[in-house]
């Protein structure tokens, strides 16, 4: 690739509004949930999922709307983070460091709060999602189960406590991580018109999805951001597939806001495991 | 001159006790984390679940429940659970090969439960059945989970 034409990318993810489009489909996404939320019963989670889609007016709509929102708002989380790496280059201006880790502290709390509704839902790959959570956490020594009786505990308690976490832990941890960056923006529907139209036209015309359990059923494909992890699953100790290497990841992220060569070392870290990531989905994928 | 050494004895021991206030309020804030995880840890212990399979099954037949799967053979019937031993999601059992498969990560186990293949390292557990044969109480299974 030229290097103008590199340039060219690097402004485009710089200039686009990634943060306003972000926090929009948020919005949205926390409207949706909470008109869902009161359909929803977390005692019958599979029933009560598919009857919002077969029997209540306007149920798939709205879930639709939750499932498509929530998955814009993490995307366009995940293109505003790269678009501040990329802008951020210049040492003077980057954040300061305490700063910097707290708002790396959002990005878990947004890929869990995606992954509980996956859970929630609780049809043929929800289910599976979820125990195979449960049981990654469990093997974490020490801390397994406390954390798992924290997050999950499916097991024990069936989604009470997912749903709790969904509704209202897990959206406060990202709310506190992400409080005193988002105070200083303000951000309005009116301004992001095409986006909502489009968000809630595909809300209309596509139903989220949704796999019922059946006989017969020989592979599930976890949601698409976990489909890498499903693979190395396969291959190495549910500790270092589920726990390790998701969060050396994470650690590199919040190495980016240190100085050189730190911030160099943990770019280039970064950018060798998105590569091992995707080929792995890729495998996953074509399975 | 006295004065200023007084003053920053002062300020010394002010801003050791502020300190201090501090680590005491995080000690604090920490100690209260181990109640928490104490009592979200415990579990009630549940009684045993006795499931009703209320069909006979042919000899060489089984039948899929949601928690386990049950064979009926000329030796007799066994009951063996649906959970992988790999990290717990629910096997499907393919009759024509005879295996039950898991449909997350294709481990791999037998019909008397025994792991064949895969990541999964444990074989499946059994459950104990014993068979009705009562007309009164209706021919069938109970499987003790």
């Amino acid at each position: 690739m030229s290097a103008s034409k590199f340039m060219g990318i690097r402004t485009l993810i710089i200039e686009t509004k990634w943060g306003g489009m972000s926090l929009i489909s948020l919005y949205l996404s926390v409207l949706s949930g909470m008109v869902v939320a009161l359909q929803y019963d977390p005692a019958t989670p599979y029933f009560s999922a598919s009857s919002l889609d077969l029997l209540t007016p306007f149920g798939q709509f709205f879930r639709s709307c939750h499932f498509y929102s929530s998955q814009l708002f993490f995307l366009f989380s995940v293109g505003h983070l790269a678009a501040v790496i990329l802008a951020k280059a210049d040492p003077d201006r980057q954040l300061r460091f305490d700063k910097w880790l707290l708002l790396i502290g959002s990005v878990p709390a947004a890929l869990l709060l995606l992954f509980t509704g996956y859970v929630l839902r609780a049809d043929a790959t929800g289910e599976a999602a979820g125990v195979i959570a449960e049981n990654i956490l469990l093997s974490v020594p020490w801390l397994g189960e406390p954390l798992n009786s924290l997050l999950f505990a499916i097991e024990a308690e069936g989604m009470k406590r997912v749903y709790a976490n969904h509704l209202i832990g897990l959206g406060l941890v990202w709310g506190l991580c992400c409080w005193d960056h988002l105070r200083r923006y303000r951000v309005g529907f009116g301004r992001h018109g095409l986006l909502l139209f489009i968000t809630v036209l595909g809300s209309l015309c596509l139903a989220a999805p949704m796999e019922p359990a059946r006989l017969g059923l020989f592979h599930i494909q976890g949601p698409w951001f976990l489909l890498g992890l499903q693979e190395l699953l396969r291959y190495i100790p549910p500790f270092w597939a589920g726990v390790i290497f998701p969060s050396t990841v994470v650690v590199a992220l919040a190495c980016v806001g240190i100085e050189n060569p730190v911030r160099r070392r943990a770019l280039l870290f970064i950018a060798g495991w998105l590569v091992v990531y995707f080929l792995l989905s890729v495998i996953a994928a074509l399975r | 001159m006295a004065e200023t050494v007084r003053k920053e004895e002062l300020s010394t021991r002010r801003s050791f006790l502020a300190g201090s206030w501090s680590w005491l309020r995080w000690g604090a804030g920490i100690l209260l984390l181990y109640p928490l995880f104490r009592f979200l840890g415990y579990r009630a212990p549940r009684q045993p679940r006795i499931v009703k399979v209320d069909k006979v099954v042919p000899v060489g037949g089984f039948v899929l429940e949601h928690d386990f799967i049950l064979f009926v053979e000329q030796s007799g019937a066994w009951a063996i659970s649906r959970k992988c031993t790999h990290l717990g999601c629910r096997l499907n059992y393919q009759e024509k090969e005879g295996v039950l498969l898991c449909p997350c990560h294709h481990s791999r186990f037998s019909k008397e439960g025994i792991r064949l293949s895969g990541p999964a390292q444990k074989d499946l557990p059994r459950f104990p059945v014993a068979t009705v044969r009562e007309e009164k109480d209706g021919k069938g299974y109970l499987v003790s989970l």
